[in-house]
């Protein structure tokens, strides 16, 4: 056990330590355009859109899918919970999340047959 | 950040880590969908968070995921784990128990490499920016991220802790909750349940009228003619007004018996009297929520600016109006949002998006928004929805709500009872997970 403290503590930071010594003569880029927008989703959606457990995965549609499906929502004359979120935000704000939402791609062990099943699933669940 | 500096924080959260418990730490990989700390970002500084609930879980967790590696951000907090207030209501009718409401801090070290430090704070010091703990250890930083919760006053007469004991409020979830579900279970047919509510600013705005709901639900089924009385100080109901007055009118009718307008002066724990602004009355348990103000080590700290109570912060970064280079989110801070958890984790993303961008020497996002959804269960198999979205309005300064993203659901159903878990997990994993 104490041997694998050690290593679990030095696993821990090692990032940081590599972080340290090699990024000092680095310059920043600006954060994504959108990330903090889109991340009023996350709550919900899953880190980037890549639900696992909670609602629809968003992470693989592209980004005039998830804009059109938004302002589909927006619209609907009997809102359920969704349907009056999607009412916060502008056109802009939507393309925004939308094509930040769309640049997340499917990990390694999400594939998209995987994205297809969950949100079948997903749909059946609501109907029930 | 110089060599000796690194060395000793790293060292502190160590030590921190094998105090919060290490069972946890030898686990399955982290699933795929969940992030991974960039090593590339180039951005460097040390934020220490205190508190690890919504917002100070969720601020420590997307500062690694945002800051990269370079940003080293230590987790300061007293207990071992978080106890959800979300669906604590569901532990009064059995529906949960406390153990399944935990949620620890593993995981934020081990996949996003937070340091933890268990312990509480004994001071802070804004110009020479460190936090000391109360067994003298010393953390420095160049911002930091205060997000205690909420403290409670005193009601007159509950002033011991054996009359807090038999009058709980059980509005932080945790050994009071346990007590408040035995108090029912010794509750007797044709019994009284009075529960009051304080007047706005309180945590979570449904919880008091969703409570209520699952208790009369429960005392219906398993206490026939037994009674909630609701004593609220506030003018009428503070949220979901169409589904609680459904639910006290219609659904509840002849259980609960909602009393709008009433504060409360005294309670008298031996004799279970509560002296009202309409009179005494008498009941089998009192269930009582006193006002709130932000966590103590706000007060302490010179950071309640506003009323004495709370933190004024700036929205765009929630840097505090009192202090600069100290942030404060979640249920401490005086904004017009909701104190409510899903909110505290927009605001915490908010803020580590801030502080990400000031470690980078960059502006803050000119024009954030924040969010809010919660469902509230109405009997044991039926829920309602709220939802909320706010916009940064540059004129007052303040988080606007979108009058029509504002509203909750035109009917409890039990789909909305299923989907409340799926919105639970949802949110726990993104501030905990």
């Amino acid at each position: 056990m104490n041997r694998e403290i050690t290593r679990w503590r030095a696993l821990l930071w090692l990032p940081v330590a590599l972080a340290s010594t090699c990024v000092a003569a680095q310059t920043t880029t600006a954060p994504p355009a959108g990330r903090l927008l889109a991340s009023n989703c996350f709550q919900c959606h899953g880190y980037d859109g890549k639900s696992r457990i909670g609602f629809e995965r968003l992470s693989g549609e592209s980004s005039n899918e998830i804009y059109k499906e938004l302002r589909e929502m927006r619209a609907k004359s009997k809102p359920d919970i969704m349907d009056m979120h999607a009412r916060g935000y502008t056109d802009a704000q939507m393309r925004l999340i939308a094509d930040y939402l769309a640049t997340q791609k499917s990990t390694s062990s999400t594939t998209a047959a995987d994205v297809k099943t969950s949100k079948k699933s997903e749909k059946k669940e609501s109907k029930s | 950040m110089n060599r000796r500096d690194f060395f000793r924080l790293a060292s502190m959260a160590g030590a921190g880590i094998s105090a919060a418990g290490l069972s946890g730490l030898v686990r399955a990989a982290t699933p795929a969908q969940l992030g991974t700390v960039p090593t590339n970002t180039g951005i460097k500084g040390r934020v220490v968070v205190i508190g690890g609930g919504m917002a100070g879980a969720t601020v420590a967790k997307y500062l690694r995921l945002w800051g990269g590696a370079g940003v080293l951000v230590t987790l300061v907090e007293r207990e071992t784990s978080y106890a959800s207030n979300i669906l604590s209501n569901l532990v009064l009718n059995g529906q949960r128990t406390m153990t399944s409401l935990q949620f620890g801090y593993t995981n934020l070290a081990t996949r996003y490499g937070v340091g933890l430090v268990k312990g509480d704070v004994a001071a802070i010091d804004p110009v020479g920016h460190s936090v000391t703990l109360a067994d003298g250890r010393k953390l420095p930083y160049d911002r930091l991220v205060v997000a205690p919760g909420i403290d409670f006053d005193t009601i007159p007469g509950l002033e011991t802790a054996a009359a807090q004991a038999k009058v709980p409020h059980a509005w932080k979830a945790g050994t009071q909750t346990t007590v408040l579900r035995n108090q029912l279970l010794a509750m007797k047919p044709g019994g009284v349940f009075a529960m009051t509510i304080p007047a706005k600013p309180y945590r979570c705005p449904p919880g008091p009228y969703e409570r209520a709901c699952v208790v009369a639900d429960w005392l219906k089924k398993n206490r026939p003619g037994s009674k909630v009385i609701v004593l609220d100080a506030n003018p009428g109901i503070t949220a979901e007004p169409l589904a609680f007055a459904d639910a006290f009118n219609v659904v509840h009718r002849g259980v609960i018996d909602y009393r709008p307008g009433i504060s409360i002066n005294s309670i008298d724990a031996s004799t279970m009297t509560l002296n009202t602004s309409a009179g005494n009355l008498q009941a089998s348990v009192i269930n009582a929520i006193p006002a709130h103000r932000a966590g103590k080590v706000v007060i302490d700290n010179g950071l309640a600016n506003v009323s004495g109570r709370w933190a004024g912060v700036d929205v765009l970064t929630y840097q505090s109006t009192a202090a600069p280079g100290i942030h404060v989110i979640g249920d401490a801070s005086a904004t017009t949002q909701p104190k409510a958890g899903h909110i505290a984790n927009q605001e915490a993303k908010i803020c580590a998006d801030a502080i990400v961008r000031l470690l980078a020497g960059r502006s803050p996002d000119p024009s954030p928004i924040t969010n809010s959804a919660c469902y509230s269960p109405i009997t044991s198999d039926t829920a309602s929805w709220l939802t909320a979205v706010f916009a940064y309005d540059p004129v007052s300064g303040s988080m606007q709500a979108v009058p029509a993203a504002s509203g909750e659901a035109t009917a409890r159903s039990q789909d909305n009872y299923k989907e409340m878990f799926k919105w639970f997990n949802a949110l726990m994993e993104d501030s905990f997970a």
